[in-house]
């Protein structure tokens, strides 16, 4: 079981090469509190391309992010990557 | 990879995974390389998974006798033992699944839940005739066609058809004269390993008791009737195992059935996500829900 | 790949998304004032072989090519639509369907397992790349901020930028918001504008295939040209010899000058790319889908609702709840709704069953009767003309039987004209396009040309499956006993087929990333790999 720090710092890396040629704004460093829409200028179609890529890079398949990206039949309208690590800590090995 | 020795003779087997127990037994004719490639790789990231050769297949040994579903039952409690599997899952397919029903009722409370895959379930169903199920496959139809030719098989009176194809697939293969024809798996239809399995087959029956003792039905209706455990039931539709599902339905009304649509008897390779589904639901739910 | 040996490409195969012989014939012929604006096919076609191809039931982009690239329907392979749903009881969850949500194995696997290299350039469904690929893998449909990721081996994706002049990925790559225009009706100056934009997008992808097949000569070099399908949908006015005016205005010029630009491009491209393969190399075209026109829309879920199956979502106006009407799926309000359509590309109904009591939906064993009572609804749909708007309804077990059965749509509608319905919340029902629109027909084409092909015109149709067997045929190699396709034998020559008889191979093998795990030493991976060729698994 890796803890959610420890994922932040896998989900940093991964997040670092996916938008590695990006016409990327976001000069700060990445914190928990970081939002893919509101601060790193995600669209939705990214957000899938992002799920797709941290499963890969950890080696998960299936995970059950709806739990995650919906609340009460509804999407959510951002997600930091402090949640993101929290969800995966019951998947990562 | 490891060997146990069950009545005196050499049983291969392996583990994969981490979680609770899951055992899974292959039928006549296949190896534990039946479970490998789909179900066993898509389950163990929840279940320690023991899989084994059945006695007379794979690396296991081929001795004289103890091939009745009720030895080989047995055999799988003994195998427990000696791999530290105190309590399991237990999945068997074909005739796999009558023997893993005769170890579920040799002792019940080694067993968490038991699944059968078109098991066919001799006590239920004593004969298997040609034209139990309407349709032959076209490898059946062109097996029967080439094995009444060259062997003199007659089909129209055989009461064990399930055996007599894996029979005459062997004695075909060996001959050089397989069938054009392919159904979705094809005992003994494909590779360099055909050859082998086909003759690894025939040594079998030709040279030991097990096609006698497969015939040999295991514990009473009532027995049956009486095992406490939550059961999956998954046959194909229209596959000659399916009597014998039907009628395990009738005997626990709490049993999970499954019909796999536009299958044949051997779904779980060609349809593993079907399977995959099934047993995660099933092995997931709470045992007092299913039971 | 061994630099020392000259390493030449054995097959080419060119897929063209949804091209159709209604275009082909025309863009081949000497029309007057025009000429033959394809020469280079023409020859293709004069000297090679032609066949219908028929899709898959539902002639869609993703099912449609993956059936292509694994041989086998969708109901096994499990793609049916762009977009991925899952019904969560209360809710539905949306993503989009990715390469590993194929569950079975495709060419470019079956033809790296036995040492032969490919290059897949431009296919849907190849993202992300399979890991275990000898050779280049650009996938298709991906936007350009994720193509580098996604190309395989990463390196290749620095070699373009260095080594293809011009290579621009926002160029070459899917544009999302730009590409779900292509089932929008658009103004005459779009129009024109969203042809021009795959000019330069078709470009892109040739200059790749040019650089891949020129500087690695894969075995099976594989690229795919989608601009055919994106200007038919838009185009077709001035595509389709019907229904092109005899008296065009100012526009219908300007239309028909850039589409015609478009095709001599493409035969430019398939020209270089047959040529620098060699005559030895034998070369496929096969699409995904034909085209036809479509005249009237069917506002399916408009009309479940009129039926009672059906109730829409209540907007609360907020820029959320804008999004998702204006969003190309369904947005409903599950408690009240039974039966629905979900994209319009899915062109079917799912019915929402109930899985335990109080859940909402069908219960089970009203299943059967829920199914002929709706199918019945369907068939019953008039258009202003008395004509059935419905033609036929195809069950889910009949027509996808395989593993992911469950995934398709319980039902998949056959439109009067094929097109693709509308799920937008409008009326009346059934109305009159303006003008006619392209829209996918079932039968695409198969065209083969080169070194063993016979000069054999067209010949009869075929199965979107048989790509596969007759691509691995062409190669040389054994063709899997569970593929459902089966090589033509009229596309090659007597004397071809003689000296290069079919061999049937071992079963297709999906290995998943990961499933290579080190819990077995290599005596026991041995031992697993001869009892798995004891199965026919391997050979």
């Amino acid at each position: 079981m890796a803890s959610s720090d420890e994922i932040l710092v896998k989900l940093t890396a991964t997040l670092k090469d996916f938008t590695q040629d990006w016409d990327n704004e976001f000069e700060g460093e990445y914190q928990r509190d970081t939002k893919l829409l509101g601060d790193l200028g995600f669209e939705s179609i990214d957000i899938i391309q992002f799920i797709v890529a941290i499963e890969e890079d950890l080696g998960l398949f299936k995970t059950p992010f709806d739990k995650l990206l919906m609340k009460d039949g509804r999407y959510v309208d951002d997600l930091s990557l402090g949640q993101l690590a929290d969800f995966l800590v019951a998947y990562v090995k | 990879m490891p060997s146990a020795t069950i009545n005196g003779h050499e049983i291969a087997w392996q583990q994969m995974g981490e979680g609770p127990d899951l055992v899974l037994v292959h039928g006549l004719a296949t190896n534990r390389a039946f479970w490998y490639l789909n179900v066993a790789s898509a389950l163990r990231d929840r279940h320690r998974i023991t899989l084994f050769d059945l006695p007379g297949h794979g690396y296991s040994a081929m001795p004289a006798s103890g091939y009745t579903a009720t030895a080989i039952g047995r055999g799988i409690l003994e195998l427990m033992d000696q791999a530290g599997v105190a309590q399991a899952a237990l999945v068997g397919h074909s005739y796999g699944g009558a023997c893993a029903l005769e170890a579920a009722l040799a002792a019940p409370s080694r067993f968490t839940q038991l699944a059968l895959l078109d098991a066919r379930i001799s006590r239920l169903q004593p004969q298997m005739r040609l034209h139990d199920i309407s349709d032959l496959t076209a490898f059946e139809r062109e097996t029967a066609a080439r094995s009444a030719a060259a062997f003199g098989y007659d089909w129209e009176s055989e009461d064990e058809v399930g055996f007599r194809f894996l029979e005459a697939a062997a004695r075909l293969r060996v001959a050089n004269s397989t069938a054009e024809a392919r159904d979705e798996f094809t005992p003994f239809g494909e590779g360099r390993g055909a050859l082998r399995a086909a003759q690894q087959w025939l040594r079998l029956i030709d040279t030991t008791g097990a096609l006698t003792e497969f015939h040999t039905p295991g514990s009473e209706i009532a027995a049956i009737a009486a095992l406490p455990l939550p059961v999956l039931l998954m046959y194909a539709q229209g596959s000659r195992c399916e009597r014998s599902g039907r009628k395990l339905a009738e005997l626990w009304p709490q049993a999970r059935y499954i019909a796999v649509q536009n299958a044949g008897h051997f779904f779980p390779v060609s349809q593993p996500r079907v399977v995959i589904e099934a047993l995660n639901a099933f092995l997931e739910a709470p045992r007092a829900a299913a039971a | 790949m061994n630099a020392a040996l000259p390493r030449k490409t054995k097959t080419l195969f060119i897929g063209l998304d949804g091209c159709t012989f209604t275009v082909l014939d025309e863009m081949t012929r000497d029309l007057p004032g025009v000429g033959v604006t394809m020469p280079f096919m023409k020859k293709i076609l004069e000297n090679g072989v032609r066949a219908k191809l028929r899709s898959t039931p539902n002639p869609l982009t993703p099912p449609a090519w993956t059936s292509l690239m694994t041989g086998k329907g969708p109901g096994v392979h499990g793609v049916f639509d762009f977009i991925r749903a899952e019904d969560k009881g209360g809710e539905v969850y949306w993503t989009l369907y990715d390469s590993r949500d194929v569950d079975s194995e495709m060419i470019w696997s079956m033809v790296s397992r036995k040492k032969l290299s490919c290059a897949a350039l431009n296919f849907p469904l190849t993202a992300p790349p399979p890991k275990n690929i000898n050779g280049a893998v650009i996938p298709g449909f991906t936007p350009a901020k994720h193509l580098r990721r996604n190309t395989h081996p990463r390196e290749l994706f620095e070699r373009l930028k260095s080594e293809v002049p011009g290579f621009d990925p926002k160029e070459l790559a899917w544009d999302f918001e730009n590409e779900q225009q292509a089932m929008d009706s658009l103004g005459p100056e779009e129009t024109h504008k969203w042809v021009r934009y795959h000019l330069p997008r078709e470009e892109q992808w040739f200059r790749i295939a040019e650089y891949v097949l020129r500087s690695d000569s894969p075995d099976l070099m594989a690229v795919m040209f989608d601009g055919t399908d994106k200007i038919q949908h838009q185009a077709w006015p001035w595509l389709d010899p019907a229904l092109l005016k005899a008296e065009p205005s100012e526009h219908d010029r300007l239309m028909r000058e850039v589409v015609l630009e478009y095709f001599r491009n493409l035969d430019h491209y398939i020209e270089t790319l047959v040529t620098l393969a060699g005559p030895e190399a034998q070369v496929f075209f096969a699409s995904d889908h034909g085209f036809t026109a479509s005249t009237e829309v069917l506002r399916i879920n408009a009309y479940l609702e009129d039926l009672g199956y059906l109730k829409w979502a209540v907007s609360d106006g907020s820029d959320m709840a804008m999004r998702r009407e204006a969003a190309n799926f369904a947005n409903l309000d599950w408690s009240g709704t039974t039966a629905y359509c979900r994209t319009p590309s899915s062109n079917g109904i799912h019915i929402r069953v109930a899985e335990k009591p109080g859940d909402h939906g069908v219960p089970p064993e009203q299943y059967d009767a829920f199914r002929d009572k709706l199918i019945e609804d369907l068939k019953k749909l008039r258009n202003e003309f008395g004509e059935p708007v419905v033609v036929d309804v195809l069950k889910r077990d009949e027509w996808f039987p395989g593993q992911h059965m469950e995934r398709a749509c319980d039902l998949t509608l056959v439109l009067r004209d094929n097109g693709f319905v509308s799920i937008r919340n409008l009326r009346p029902v059934v109305v009159q396009r303006p003008h006619a629109a392209g829209t996918h027909h079932p039968d695409g084409v198969f065209i083969a040309y080169g070194k063993g092909i016979a000069k054999a015109g067209e010949v009869e149709r075929r199965k979107i499956v048989d790509v596969t067997s007759t691509l691995l045929y062409s190669l040389g190699t054994s063709i899997p006993s569970d593929l459902e396709g089966e090589v033509p034998q009229a596309f090659f020559t007597p004397e071809w087929w003689a000296e290069h008889p079919l061999k049937k191979g071992a079963r297709t093998r999906l290995e998943r990333e990961g499933s290579e795990r080190e819990d077995m030493d290599a005596g026991e991976k041995q031992k697993m790999i001869e009892q798995l060729q004891m199965l026919g698994y391997m050979e």
